[in-house]
């Protein structure tokens, strides 16, 4: 049954990244939108982080990462567009009939958001050491490993917002919202140190702060794996805890599908 | 496998669509569903497909009841619902091959059942445009396709022919006979009567939320067709007149159910009067499916698909 599952999930997968391979337009918004934003707050970034101790660092140590991370929750607007529009293609109800649970629908359909979030890592570092001198400094794996648990974070989070959203719409508004709050309060757009003394303390309740921390260490402190791994703990720990909840909901609410279209 | 449906109630809100809906489909058998829009067939075939709950009475599919155990229902159903429901910027080969792996197909299986529903429906020259490039007849037959890639044994089809041309329609028929001559039960809606004749099929007419008539065409024309005469106006049956309680109004013609149609043929002339310059045509309808239809629904078919 679990096999019979995967290959479900997998073959809707494939399938999705064929769909995302028609249109990548997502991926411009991804890409574009924290070159830009890196472009404006990189000099600030640099001032600040002289002032932290890092005499060497060019802002981008912090910048590139931190606006990368921000903008990578847009993921969850693209997932719930990906997974809304099968009612509106009334494709949903087919797959229903095709003997498809709920949640590996679910599953199935946001696994690609992993390979879009790698290419959207990869474009913008590679990019951001093209044109604002970025560099790792510290080991390329522990980088890895922050960015899968953010992605595995972002993917459940995913999951979770379309077993509690009603419509697209909902979701891209609720999406917008903790785009800014997470990206804010986790020391994307000035570091957490320079935040309100209020917002550090919440800071770090957000993803983006765990996240924003790790590759910190890894830029400016030249961290390897061991010093990440509370951040990716931390990650990886509630990302589990967002897809339980997400999968217990959905589990809950086969009917999901009559959302949006007659009837079906 | 046999389709069996049992006392299916189902209401919008307050408005009762399905009001104890009792049908059996047994393997082999193709059932033409038949009824005005609005009658509940596509509600009942979603039903049937484990996708909306009814509000009472219960489904078996092959002894399994698809309200407790969809998934396991479902595994050998096939269903090409009304809405299209394809997908719009992948191939036609891309589609097929995505229900295909979901029924568990793969290699040279899948590609072996991919080639015959794409001849029996013929796409195969379609086979690398978008499904948003496809003509409205062309989408239509790529979603009947994905209904039936499976092989399934309970094959659900709700107006599959609308928008399909001659040749196609033809060509869809002879398929559904074919899985039918497999043993596959088959539920299929339509508005066109000629269609279920080609198809062999047996009727069952869904009119005010029961099945009111059911059985083979011939035993449906034997017991409930009644012949008639239709007298059709140049213009518009002209008012004052009386034909009788069983007359139907269409239009410019007026239909007069009777056992001896000449005979009412005679009488409703000399009725006319002066009118007598006004009719077009009479013409003596034999008893065919359609006249069934029409006294019990008071609407041809055809008036209904239009
Ligand atoms: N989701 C819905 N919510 C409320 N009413 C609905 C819904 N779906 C269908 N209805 C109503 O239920 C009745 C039956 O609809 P249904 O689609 O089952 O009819 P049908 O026999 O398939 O008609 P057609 O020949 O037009 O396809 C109609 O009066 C329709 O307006
Ligand atoms: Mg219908």
């Amino acid at each position: 049954m679990i096999t019979a599952s995967l290959t479900r999930g997998a073959a809707l997968a494939r399938h999705e990244v064929r769909i995302l391979a028609q249109d990548p337009s997502p991926l411009v918004a991804l890409v574009v939108m924290p070159l830009l934003v890196i472009t404006f707050l990189r000099p600030a970034f640099r001032s600040i982080l002289v002032q932290e101790g890092y005499a060497a660092a060019n802002g981008s140590e912090q910048a590139v990462p931190g606006l990368t991370v921000m903008f990578s929750f847009f993921v969850v607007s693209f997932g719930g567009l990906m997974l809304f529009r099968e009612h509106g293609w009334h494709t949903w109800a087919r797959l229903q009939v095709a003997g498809v649970r709920t949640v590996e629908i679910v599953a199935g359909k946001t696994a690609p958001l992993l390979l879009l979030l790698a290419v959207q890592f990869a474009l913008v570092f590679g990019l951001g050491s093209a044109l604002f001198g970025f560099r790792l400094h510290g080991s390329p794996p522990a980088a890895a490993a922050v960015f899968l648990a953010l992605a595995c974070w972002l993917v459940a989070l995913t999951m979770l917002m379309f077993a509690v959203c009603r419509t697209d719409q909902q979701m891209i508004a609720l999406t917008n919202v903790l785009t800014m709050l997470f990206g804010g309060l986790g020391g994307a757009l000035v570091p957490v140190d320079s935040l309100p003394s209020w917002a550090r303390a919440v800071s770090p309740a957000t993803p983006g702060y765990w996240a924003i921390r790790g590759f910190r260490s890894v830029t400016l402190d030249g961290a390897g794996l061991s010093a990440v791994a509370t951040p990716v703990a931390v990650l990886t720990g509630s990302a589990v805890v967002l897809a339980a909840l997400a999968a217990a909901l959905l589990h809950r609410t086969p009917t999901k599908s009559a959302k949006g279209t007659r009837g079906y | 496998m046999t389709l069996h449906i049992e006392g299916v109630h189902k209401a919008y809100g307050d408005r009762p669509v399905l009001r104890g809906v009792d049908l059996r489909i047994e393997p082999g058998e193709v059932t033409g569903l038949l009824g005005l829009n609005g009658a509940g067939k596509s509600t009942l075939v979603t039903i049937v497909a484990g996708l909306l709950p009814p509000d009472a009475g219960r489904v078996l599919v092959g002894g399994v009841d698809v309200g407790r155990h969809p998934h396991r229902a479902r595994a050998h159903l096939g269903l090409a619902p009304q809405d299209l429901g394809i997908y719009p910027s992948v191939t036609v080969r891309d589609n097929l091959t995505l229900f295909g792996r979901l029924a568990g197909l793969r290699g040279a299986r899948l590609r072996e059942r991919i080639d015959k529903v794409a001849d029996a429906l013929e796409l195969e020259k379609l086979f690398d445009r978008q499904g948003r490039a496809l003509s409205g007849g062309e989408q239509r037959r790529l979603h009947t396709a994905l209904a039936m890639l499976h092989e399934p044994r309970l094959l659900l089809l709700d107006e599959p022919t609308v928008g399909v041309d001659v040749a196609t329609r033809s060509r869809l028929l002879q398929a559904v006979r074919d899985l039918a001559a497999d043993g596959a039960a088959i539920g299929y809606s339509t508005h066109y009567l000629a269609e279920l004749d080609t198809l062999r099929a047996t009727v069952a007419i869904l009119h005010e939320g029961t099945i009111v008539r059911r059985g083979t065409l011939a035993e449906l024309v034997d017991t409930h067709g009644r012949a008639a005469v239709d007298l059709t106006f140049t213009e518009r049956v002209p008012d004052g007149l009386d034909f009788g309680p069983d007359a139907v109004v269409r239009g410019a013609t007026v239909r007069l159910p009777s056992s001896d149609p000449a005979k009412t043929a005679a009488e409703a002339l000399g009725l006319l009067g002066a009118h007598g310059s006004a009719v077009r045509s009479v013409e003596l309808v034999r008893p065919d499916l359609e006249t069934v239809f029409l006294s019990i629904t008071g609407h041809l078919p055809q008036e209904v698909a239009a």
